[in-house]
């Protein structure tokens, strides 16, 4: 009984955790700014913050947002017109000249 | 002062709910605070709320081993209590079994009283160099650990990779408090998965008076060397839990009996809760929930904080001794009178809905992946402790150098 039980709670143990594993892959993580760090380089996060500054260049642009806790610098591939608006941004974790920055996929005015 | 006293009751009520509740931790109810406290900090001072997380931390140390015991529902701290504590109420002694618990955790705050000058003038000193080999000392104490396992050593490893896999699959998952389904259902939901299985009775418990509780002077001894040479390691080592440092102490100090281990991890339980504060206060390294929520109520923790923080554990622990005798009469009056197989069944749907509650159905499939885990180590007959791999592994990876 107990060697059935391990074999069955092994299998289920291991497909369990190669399926979180995929989910966790396809589906991002909301953080806080001051979260971040080295150990989340060239990972995807999600944060809500809202733009304190904004520069426009010709084929992207680059935020600068703050939440509660910390600011951070965004990388975006287009244009826009969101200061002082609050958003929420996806993208992955970058390094660009000593900082981390995020190079965002997807941005939600919340 | 009178607030304070007030802050320091209701800390002990909540910490007496959170012990015997399984699978509602006093980190979930600090978090929770947290979020709230900007509700009381106009009227209060923050000093206030950290007399409330200590009391109640310190209460939940003494009180937590009523539902590892009597339910077979323990928590990561209290997990290796169920193999001892789950023979002994087997043999009516359920009570007996509690009450070297509660032993152990007055020797707890003894040791959290001796070694606070350590942590405050030597801890500081060391700590650098500690945190430069933490990788290596997390490695260490995960493969030494493998390796004092009885049973099978290729198992514990599976089941401490397969732990570690979950812990940072579980981490990494876009879920609030991500560590309640993965640890309840790792050490609470497989246990009573196990007594659902085996359809476990309980015979009629023994209430014997205190004087007829006896546990020799070596004994005692033993336990308490242990448990002051591996408890504060559980303060600083990140993800290093009550029940490794159990393991760890009771190698120190040579084989050790059912008696010996309950009182061990009483000890280690509740100097692990106390020592986290002092921790915070020396090295700022925040080790449990309820001493991340008192580092981000006060703006700095200053000595006479400390202070009074010290005598709010002395006070909420000997008001908890008390409690726990009292409260572990009731419930082994009780227990055997109830259904357990029933009573297993509704603690699981219990936690079951508490996973969902507070990290919804992706926590629910945490929860149920990490009890099929738990399960498994059930069934190889292993010890519980390489299910801390939730933990460890992300830490240890963490800590990577190269």
């Amino acid at each position: 009984m107990a060697q059935k039980t391990l074999k069955f709670s092994l299998a289920i143990s291991f497909l369990g955790i190669l399926l979180l594993l995929l989910i966790s892959n396809l589906l991002t993580k909301e953080v806080k700014i001051q979260e971040i760090n080295e150990n989340w380089l060239n990972r995807n996060v999600k944060v809500l913050c809202k733009v304190t500054e904004e520069k426009n260049y010709q084929k992207f642009c680059i935020l600068t947002c703050q939440d509660k806790t910390g600011k951070i610098k965004i990388n975006f591939s287009k244009n826009l017109n969101l200061i002082n608006k609050t958003l929420i941004i996806e993208g992955k974790i970058v390094r660009y000249k000593g900082e981390l920055e995020i190079q965002a996929h997807e941005i939600k005015e919340k | 002062m009178l607030v304070e006293i007030l802050a320091l009751i209701f800390g002990i009520i909540a910490g007496t709910i959170t012990g015997l509740v399984p699978g509602i931790h006093v980190n979930l109810i600090a978090v929770f605070l947290l979020s709230i406290s900007p509700l009381f900090l106009p009227y209060f001072s923050p000093i206030v709320l950290v007399v409330f997380i200590v009391a109640m931390a310190t209460c939940h140390s003494f009180l937590d081993f009523l539902p590892s015991i009597f339910l077979g529902a323990p928590d990561e701290d209290t997990g290796l209590s169920i193999l001892p504590g789950h023979k002994l109420l087997n043999k009516g002694r359920g009570y007996e079994a509690t009450i070297y618990t509660l032993y152990g955790s007055c020797i707890g705050i003894i040791i959290i009283l001796l070694s606070t000058p350590f942590f405050l003038f030597i801890l500081p000193k060391l700590y650098t160099y500690i945190k430069t080999a933490m990788f290596f000392i997390l490695v260490t104490a995960s493969f030494y650990l493998i390796l004092k396992e009885k049973k099978s050593k290729p198992l514990a490893f599976i089941i401490f990779l397969l732990s570690g896999f979950l812990g940072i699959a579980s981490l990494n998952l876009p879920i609030k408090n991500s560590l309640l389904p993965l640890l309840t259902g790792l050490f609470g939901a497989s246990s009573l998965l196990t007594s659902i299985i085996k359809k476990q009775k309980i015979p009629r418990q023994k209430i014997r008076s205190l004087r007829k509780i006896k546990i020799t002077k070596q004994e005692i001894k033993n336990s308490s060397i242990a448990a002051f040479l591996s408890a504060p390691l559980c303060t600083f080592l990140p993800s290093l839990g009550s029940s490794q440092a159990a393991v760890i102490g009771s190698d120190i100090t040579g084989e050790t009996n059912k008696k010996q281990f309950l009182v061990l991890l009483g000890s280690i339980n509740t100097t692990v809760s106390g020592l986290a504060f002092i921790t915070l206060y020396s090295i700022k390294a925040t080790r449990t929930g309820a001493a991340l929520a008192v580092n981000k109520v006060l703006s700095s923790l200053e000595f006479s904080h400390l202070l009074l923080i010290l005598a709010a554990i002395l006070f909420s622990g000997l008001t908890a001794f008390f409690l726990t005798i009292y409260i572990s009469k009731f419930v082994a009056r009780k227990i055997s009178l109830i259904s357990y197989q029933k009573l297993s069944i509704i603690i699981l749907s219990f936690l079951a809905i508490i996973s969902i509650v507070f990290s919804g159905f992706l926590g629910l499939l945490v929860f149920l992946i990490s009890a099929s885990t738990g399960l498994a180590a059930i069934s190889a007959g292993i010890r519980r402790t390489h299910l801390m791999g939730a933990l460890m592994v992300p830490t240890i990876l963490l800590y990577f150098p190269f």
